[in-house]
C-alpha cells in the first residue's frame, strides 16, 4: 500500500501541474530568483524562457521550424529601446510598441515564408530574419549598428503607493515577470482553444487538416503571428533588463538558440522551453567559468539528448510519469 | 430519379504526358449510393481525388448543387458539404480517438476561436462521442489514434469525415485491408450513412458494391466505360469483357 502511494505522487503531481499550468509555472518563478545563485541570471532565463515558449507555439505545436525567430525578439528590443530613447515614451507604452512592431514584422515575415514547406520554410524564415538583421546593423543612426543600441533608462515608478527601485535586480525580475506572467497566461489560453486544436492537427497532418475544412495557411500565419509577438515581447523585456540592445539579438544564433531550448527541455509541452532556456543558460553560466569553449560542452549535451532523450527533459519527465499512470489506471 | 447533386463535367487529368483521366461526364444523383468501379489504373483514385479538390483537373468542370466547384481550394469543400475518407489512413496519429472527431466537428462553430476554452463548448464533445459511439469506438475514446487497429482507424476517419455534417460523403475504398468481420461492419455502417445523404464509394471489388449500390460508374483506362443500376452492369458486354475478363 505504502509503495503504491509513493509510486502514485509523482504521477499524482504532474497530472496536478499538467491541469493547473499556469499557476504551476507562475508559483515556480516567483521563487525562481531566490534559489537561482544571482538574479541576473534568473532574468535571462524569464526572458529566453519566454522566448522560448513562444518559438515553440509555432515549432513544438505547429509543426514549422523557423530559423528566424532572433528578428522577432530582436525587433522588439530594438523599437523598445528607439522610442525611449528617440521619442521619450514611458517603459511600458515601449514595450507595448516594441511587441506590435515584433508581431507586424512577423506578419510581413510569416504572410512569405508560410508558402513554403520543411526545409524551404525553415531556409526562408532565415533568410528573411538575416535581411532585418542586415537592416538594423546598417541604420547606424537608429540603432548603433555594431556597437548597438545604449542608453536606455527606466525611471523609477510607484505603484499602490510603494516606489519600486527599478535598478533592484529582485525588483526588476519582479516587475518583468508581471508581463512573462499575462504572456504565459495567454499561450496557456491559446493552446487550450479550439484554434490550439486546429495547430496541432497542422503538426499531425496537413492534408486531413485541410480536409476537416481549415484554411491552413490563414491557421500558420495567425500562430506566426501570435508566436512572434510572443518573442517580440520577450526581447523588450530584454531591452529594459539591460539598458542596451546588443546587434547580437537581431543575430540567427539566437534563432537557433530557440530551437536548442526547445529541444532540450521537451517540445511540445507547455513548461519544456523554460526548462529547456534554464538548463541552456545555465550550463552557459556554469561552462564560461571553466573554459572559453562552453559551447563545445554545451553541444556536447545537446546532443546527448537528441539522440537518447529526444523528447527532452521536462518531455521525457511528463511521458513517464503519465505512462506509469495510465498503467497503474489500467490495472485497478 | 433525384436530382443531380454533383455532376462532372468532360474531366480531363494529365500528369505530364500521361492521361489519366480523359473527357469523363457523370452525374451522381442525391440520396444514392453510387459506386466507382475498375480495374487498377482505371483512374477511380484520381477520379475521387478531382472530385474532392485533393488534385486540381486539368479540363473540365465539377459543379455540385448547381454551383460550379472545380477551383474553390481543399478546405472549402468541406464547408459546403462535401466529406471525404481517403484510402490510406489518414488521421491526427498523435491525439486522442475523441480529439480527432472533436477537431473535425469543431470546423462549422469555433474555427479559429484562441481564447476561448475548447472545454467550454459542450456540444462540440457531446457530438465527437456520439459519432464515435455511432462508429463502434465508443470504448476507445481515449486512445491515442495510432494506438487503434488499421480497421479503428478507418472508422475513425469516416467518424471524422461525418463531423463536418456533409450532403454528399465520398469514401475511397473503404474496406482496403480489412478482415471479412470488420468489412461487414463497415458495409452494414455504409448502408446506414447512405440513407441519411449521398454516398459515393470508389472500389474494386465488385463483388461488394453489387449487393450494396443502387448504381455504378465503370471506369478503363481513365474513361467512362458504362453507367447503370447493378444489374445493367452485370449484363454489359464491353463491362464483362474489360473488366471481368469474360467473352
Amino acid at each position: 500500500m505504502t509503495k503504491t502511494a509513493q509510486t502514485d505522487f509523482l504521477p499524482r503531481a504532474t497530472a496536478f501541474i499538467a491541469k493547473h499550468r499556469v499557476a504551476a509555472v507562475l508559483a515556480f518563478l516567483m521563487i525562481f530568483p531566490l534559489v537561482m545563485p544571482y538574479e541576473a541570471l534568473a532574468l535571462n532565463i524569464l526572458i529566453f524562457g519566454l522566448y522560448a515558449v513562444g518559438f515553440n507555439l509555432l515549432f513544438g505545436y505547429t509543426g514549422l521550424l523557423s530559423f528566424g525567430h532572433a528578428a522577432f525578439f530582436g525587433v522588439g528590443s530594438y523599437l523598445t529601446g528607439i522610442v525611449i530613447i528617440r521619442f521619450g515614451l514611458s517603459w511600458w507604452m515601449a514595450i507595448a510598441v516594441g511587441t506590435a512592431c515584433a508581431g507586424l514584422v512577423g506578419l510581413v515575415i510569416g504572410f512569405l515564408a508560410i508558402r513554403t514547406r520543411g526545409i524551404y520554410f525553415s531556409m526562408v524564415t532565415l533568410a528573411l530574419g538575416q535581411i532585418v538583421y542586415y537592416a538594423f546593423y546598417k541604420a547606424e543612426n537608429w540603432t548603433g549598428g555594431e556597437n548597438g543600441l545604449r542608453g536606455i533608462t527606466v525611471e523609477n515608478f510607484g505603484i499602490f503607493g510603494i516606489q519600486l527601485d527599478i535598478l533592484n535586480p529582485l525588483t526588476k525580475y519582479y516587475v518583468l515577470f508581471v508581463f512573462v506572467a499575462a504572456a504565459l497566461w495567454l499561450v496557456s489560453r491559446i493552446l487550450a482553444s479550439p484554434f490550439g486544436a486546429v495547430i496541432e492537427s497542422i503538426r499531425e497532418n496537413e492534408g486531413r487538416c485541410a480536409a476537416c475544412g481549415y484554411d491552413v495557411a490563414r491557421a500558420k500565419l495567425l500562430i506566426f503571428v501570435l508566436s512572434s509577438l510572443i518573442c517580440g515581447l520577450a526581447g523588450a523585456l530584454r531591452a529594459l533588463h539591460l539598458s542596451i540592445v546588443p546587434i547580437d539579438s537581431l543575430h540567427y544564433l539566437l534563432s537557433g538558440q530557440a530551437v536548442m531550448m526547445c529541444l532540450l527541455g521537451g517540445m511540445g509541452t507547455f513548461f519544456g522551453p523554460f526548462v529547456g532556456a534554464g538548463v541552456f543558460l545555465y550550463l552557459e553560466d556554469v561552462a564560461t567559468v571553466f573554459t572559453t569553449h562552453w559551447m563545445a560542452v554545451v553541444g556536447v549535451i545537446f546532443m546527448l539528448f537528441v539522440l537518447y532523450f529526444p523528447r527532452g527533459i521536462w518531455g521525457t519527465l511528463i511521458h513517464r510519469w503519465q505512462a506509469r499512470r495510465v498503467h497503474a489506471g489500467e490495472a485497478r | 430519379m433525384n436530382a443531380p447533386i454533383l455532376v462532372a463535367e468532360h474531366v480531363t487529368k494529365r500528369f505530364g504526358s500521361f492521361t489519366a483521366l480523359n473527357d469523363v461526364t457523370c452525374a451522381f444523383h442525391k440520396h444514392q449510393l453510387t459506386a466507382i468501379i475498375g480495374p487498377n489504373g482505371a483512374g477511380k483514385s484520381t477520379f475521387f481525388n478531382v472530385l474532392t479538390g485533393a488534385t486540381p483537373a486539368s479540363g473540365g468542370k465539377i459543379f455540385f448543387e448547381g454551383r460550379d466547384i472545380t477551383s474553390i481550394p481543399q478546405h472549402e469543400y468541406a464547408r459546403i458539404g462535401i466529406a471525404k475518407s481517403f484510402q490510406i489512413t489518414n488521421v491526427f496519429k498523435q491525439l486522442s480517438a475523441h480529439e480527432n472527431v472533436r477537431v473535425a466537428a469543431q470546423m462549422r462553430t469555433a474555427r479559429f476561436d484562441f481564447l476561448r476554452a475548447r472545454a467550454s463548448f459542450k456540444s462540440l464533445i457531446e457530438k465527437a462521442d456520439h459519432l464515435l459511439e455511432r462508429v463502434g469506438l465508443a470504448a476507445h475514446r481515449n486512445r491515442i489514434a495510432s494506438e487503434l487497429a488499421h480497421g479503428q482507424q478507418r472508422s475513425l476517419e469516416i467518424a471524422m469525415a461525418l463531423a463536418s455534417d456533409p450532403t454528399v460523403l465520398l469514401m475511397d475504398e473503404p474496406t482496403a485491408g480489412m478482415s471479412p468481420e470488420e468489412t461487414t461492419t463497415m458495409m452494414n455502417l455504409i448502408r446506414k450513412l447512405a440513407t441519411e445523404r449521398t454516398v459515393i464509394l470508389v472500389e474494386h471489388k465488385m463483388k461488394l458494391v453489387m449487393g450494396l449500390c443502387e448504381r455504378l460508374i465503370v471506369l478503363h483506362h481513365g474513361e467512362l466505360l458504362a453507367e447503370g443500376t447493378p444489374e445493367q452492369i452485370r449484363t454489359n458486354d464491353e463491362v464483362r469483357r474489360v473488366y471481368l475478363g469474360k467473352n
